[in-house]
């Protein structure tokens, strides 16, 4: 497989608790992959260390063949991977469109000489972040509100605005922390497909971590399952799901 | 009207020179960068100014060019304040909080004592009989308005770029605008530098306005001040400095009629402004709202 | 470099550093239950030293308003000194209520609390000034009573002064210690303090008033203020209403030397930098004042916990 993200033997340990063990596995381009596990398994400790929020103990993680293992997360999200997350971190004091704008503007290097000599290639700089936000706040539906404080939407406007500003960043890889909690079933059958969507249009590889297990089945390639930091299993959705340390952990009450 | 100009043109200029350097605080705020050490570049600013206007080897120069020997003050202290703040900035930016605040106030101090112990800066004395610019003091008026007003222009720029905006983002979350690409400690040095360099300017503006200059412009006591500015007026509005400002030095004199009680009240007022004002003056006029 | 100038900087640097080592304990205590830094404590300080002084001395000074007013006692020095240790302590009540609690109550941003107690402070200095007068109050060479001014040791040929004033500073500054760590660590009021400051909401969840706790804090950090400042005052004078401005900045970086919230780091950097400013070489004497912010500048930049803190991780 042409694996878009590499992980090997990650770990992270908090004094004496292994909050991630040795854990390896590759996700391949343009694959919908997802993570799931008990609370406390992991998993957003995981993807802090894949996007360079926390510094593994040991491993490393290769994005698109280069090693990223502990660079800075801004670093590595102009690289191509972007993320959104669990609690989501909104520019609540910004507006919705500012909030898209931001890592466009990170992406561009939009600079303080720009700022206070604005000269025409700095302006032009600006015109197609404008133009590239509107696009992005359109596509998830809240052109309506593109003027609006970001804390003044509604829980389900913050998670698709989350989304769009991760889309800013160009990314090759986008990981997203628990994207439907909180969602109704509607809300999570539309969120399926705009997942879908959205790999198709940008040409994305999605990592996600979910508790929603119809939703993982129905919508993944492939799975891992973590367990108290530990990697059980790995594969089709059909295979994890029969995996009989994965039922006896995770999946089997969850089915039952 | 002779009368009032004089009593309150001075009274006039100090707000407007003020404000300017609140804004030098402002800026570093807006990226939610606790600094104090605007004062110290102030100070610093300042001396360049004293020392370039009043030294003897540096007479030959300042007969031949006149009044443009002014803005040559302004750029020498500007050509002081950005190196000196790149070094400051990077190695204390790092830093959250009120540890950041710590270390400003810590550079402010260590400062203070190494001017004290400079015979150039004429130690504990300072330097005094710094020339003029204008001759009256309400033409000060005209030098200080038209350069706040260029300067909140330029804040106002900042606001609405790109780069502002990142600044922004960094106030309102940190951690997610390093996730979303955002250079932090770049972008929030960027804004300390600025901020440092306009205080740098502004010393150099306000010593000949002034006539002395001594340690007392670098002190804790006015760093704080500038401060109560900044978050009375407003620490989320480049209008915010003025407004502050505006109540602030003009409090002492309102209140001079009660001579020794009034540095109480102007403490009173602080504590009544932060509880029942938390948003500033400027809070008080606008609803929240996005760039 | 001899034995003898060696034991008198020693000396020197842990007498002061003693003092400076109570003071930011002021600090330490508040930073650790309300997690901000009590801009007031440095006024708190000056407090103290004047009112022990009109305690011991019996007489106001000559400017201000009480001026020339006379009690009708004199105390003392160890009961001056108590007493205005307990009127500092009753100040920082007075604080707590005036620039604190109404922004507790609202839920404010910590900035705001910061400049709030400079608010307090500026009114508390401004009020000492109307009261006291701004002149120089010296304690007289009698303060102490029969103590003589000094002992001399010969220390390998070199002479060792020991001022009483000396003894009296690092005598009293361990006392006050030994009381704090004992009343921290082994009284109900000591645990139920240190519960509040670890997690108030727990805390008031198991019936301890939180608010009567924050207060006592107070009285004990003011209390300690109150006679570091007296400690200060009678060594070197009480140079004017102002004087405490500069230790209350110089106890900061006592506190982030030591870590803040650590109460044996407040003590350790206290020492430590009473001492470094005791054994500065001559030469750069001058540089005195700047000694402890360097010191604060270099932590800062190595490490930021200070030297007992703890270092915090980030949740996401």
């Amino acid at each position: 497989m042409n694996a878009i993200l590499r992980v090997q033997d990650l770990s992270k340990a908090f004094g004496g608790l292994m909050a991630v063990s040795s854990v390896s596995f590759e996700v391949a381009e343009g694959e919908i992959f997802g993570l799931i596990g008990p609370n406390g398994a992991g998993k957003t400790t995981l993807f802090n260390m894949l996007t360079g929020l926390c510094t593994p103990t040991s491993g490393s993680v290769r994005f698109q063949g280069r090693e990223i293992t502990g660079l800075d997360p801004a670093r590595i999200a102009r690289m191509g991977m972007a993320r959104t997350f669990q609690n989501i971190r909104l520019f609540g004091g910004l507006s919705v469109l500012d909030n898209v704008r931001v890592p466009l503007h990170a992406m561009a290097r939009s600079g303080l000489w720009g700022a206070l000599a604005g000269g025409a290639a700095a302006r032009d700089k600006e015109r197609r972040a404008l133009e590239k936000a509107r696009e992005l706040v359109d596509l998830v539906g809240l052109s309506g509100r593109a003027g609006a404080l970001a804390a003044s939407l509604p829980y389900g406007g913050r998670r698709r605005l989350e989304i769009a500003r991760a889309l800013a960043l160009s990314p090759k890889l986008l990981l997203l922390d628990e994207p439907a909690a909180g969602l109704n079933p509607a809300e999570k059958v539309e969120l399926s497909r705009f997942i879908l969507d959205i790999r198709d249009r940008f040409g994305l590889t999605v990592l996600f971590i979910e508790h929603n297990v119809p939703m993982v089945m129905g919508l993944c390639q492939r799975i891992a399952v973590l367990n108290f930091g530990d990697l059980i299993a790995v594969g089709a959705p059909e295979a994890v799901q029969a995996d009989p340390a994965v039922v006896e952990a995770y999946l089997g009450e969850a089915h039952a | 009207m002779e009368d009032f100009i004089a009593r309150y043109g001075f009274l006039f200029v100090t707000i407007l020179q003020q404000a300017l350097l609140g804004l030098s605080f402002y800026l570093p705020l807006m990226a939610g960068q606790l600094s104090l050490a605007g004062i110290g570049f102030y100070s610093l600013g300042g001396y360049v100014a004293a020392v370039m206007g009043t030294h003897p080897a540096l007479a030959p120069w300042r007969d031949s060019l006149g009044f443009l020997f002014f803005p040559l003050e302004w750029l020498c202290a500007l050509a002081l304040s950005v190196p000196l703040a790149l070094a400051l900035g990077f190695p204390a930016l790092r830093l959250r909080g009120i540890y950041l605040a710590l270390a400003t106030i810590a550079f402010v101090q260590v400062l203070g004592v190494v001017v004290l112990n400079l015979p150039l800066a004429g130690g504990a004395v300072g330097i005094f009989g710094i020339p003029q610019a204008f001759e009256s003091r309400l033409a000060y008026v005209w030098f200080f308005g038209p350069l706040l007003a260029l300067a909140l222009l330029l804040v106002w720029r900042v606001e609405r770029s790109g780069f502002g905006r990142m600044l922004f983002a960094i106030r309102e979350d940190e951690l997610a605008a390093r996730a979303m690409g955002v250079a932090i400690t770049w972008r929030k040095v960027q804004a300390f530098v600025l901020g440092c360099a306009l205080a740098g300017v502004a010393g150099a503006m306000s010593a000949p306005f002034l006539n002395t200059w001594n340690a007392r412009q670098g002190t804790f006591d006015a760093s704080v001040a500038c401060l109560a500015y900044v978050l009375i007026g407003g620490a989320r509005s480049k209008w915010g400095p003025l407004l502050g400002a505006a109540l602030l030095v003009s409090l002492p004199e309102v209140l001079r009629p009660l001579k020794d009680s009034r540095m109480i009240l102007n403490g009173l007022v602080l504590v009544l402004a932060c509880v029942y004002m938390p948003r500033g003056i400027a809070g008080l006029f606008s609803r929240r709202k996005g760039s | 470099m001899t034995l003898a100038w060696f034991l008198q900087n020693l000396l020197n640097g842990l007498s002061i550093g003693s003092v400076y080592a109570v003071f930011a304990l002021g600090y330490t205590l508040v930073f650790s239950i309300l997690g901000i830094i009590n801009f007031a404590h440095g006024a708190v300080f000056t407090l103290g030293a004047y009112c022990t002084y009109v305690l011991a001395v019996g007489q106001f000074g000559l400017n201000g308003v009480l001026a020339g007013v006379s009690l009708p006692f004199r105390l003392p020095f160890a009961l001056a000194l108590l007493g205005g240790a307990v009127l500092s302590g009753l100040a920082g009540v007075a604080v707590e209520r005036l620039a604190f609690r109404p922004l507790r109550k609202r839920g404010a941003d910590a900035l705001l609390a910061l400049v709030s107690s400079l608010g307090v402070a500026l009114i508390l200095v401004n009020l000492i000034q109307y009261l006291f007068g701004a002149e120089i109050y010296s304690f007289p060479a009698d303060v102490f009573g029969d103590l003589p001014a000094a002992m001399l040791f010969k220390v390998g040929g070199k002479m060792v002064a020991v001022r009483s004033v000396q003894v009296i500073l690092f005598g009293v500054s361990m006392l006050m210690l030994a009381a704090l760590v004992w009343f921290i660590q082994f009284t109900r009021a000591g645990k139920a303090l240190r519960a509040t400051a670890e997690n108030p909401d727990t805390a008031s969840l198991l019936g301890i008033n939180v608010n009567l706790f924050i207060m006592g804090t107070f009285f004990i950090s003011g209390l300690l203020g109150g006679m570091s400042g007296t400690l200060i005052g009678v060594s070197f004078g009480l140079a004017g209403p102002y004087f405490g401005v500069a230790y209350g900045l110089k106890a900061l970086a006592v506190i982030v030397l030591g870590g803040l919230g650590s109460i044996p780091g407040a003590v350790l950097g206290g020492l430590v930098i009473g001492l470094a400013e005791a054994f500065l070489p001559p030469e750069l004497s001058s540089y005195k004042e700047a000694v402890a912010y360097a010191l604060l500048f270099l932590v800062l930049l190595v490490r930021p916990q200070g030297l007992l803190g703890r270092n915090a991780e980030q949740k996401v």
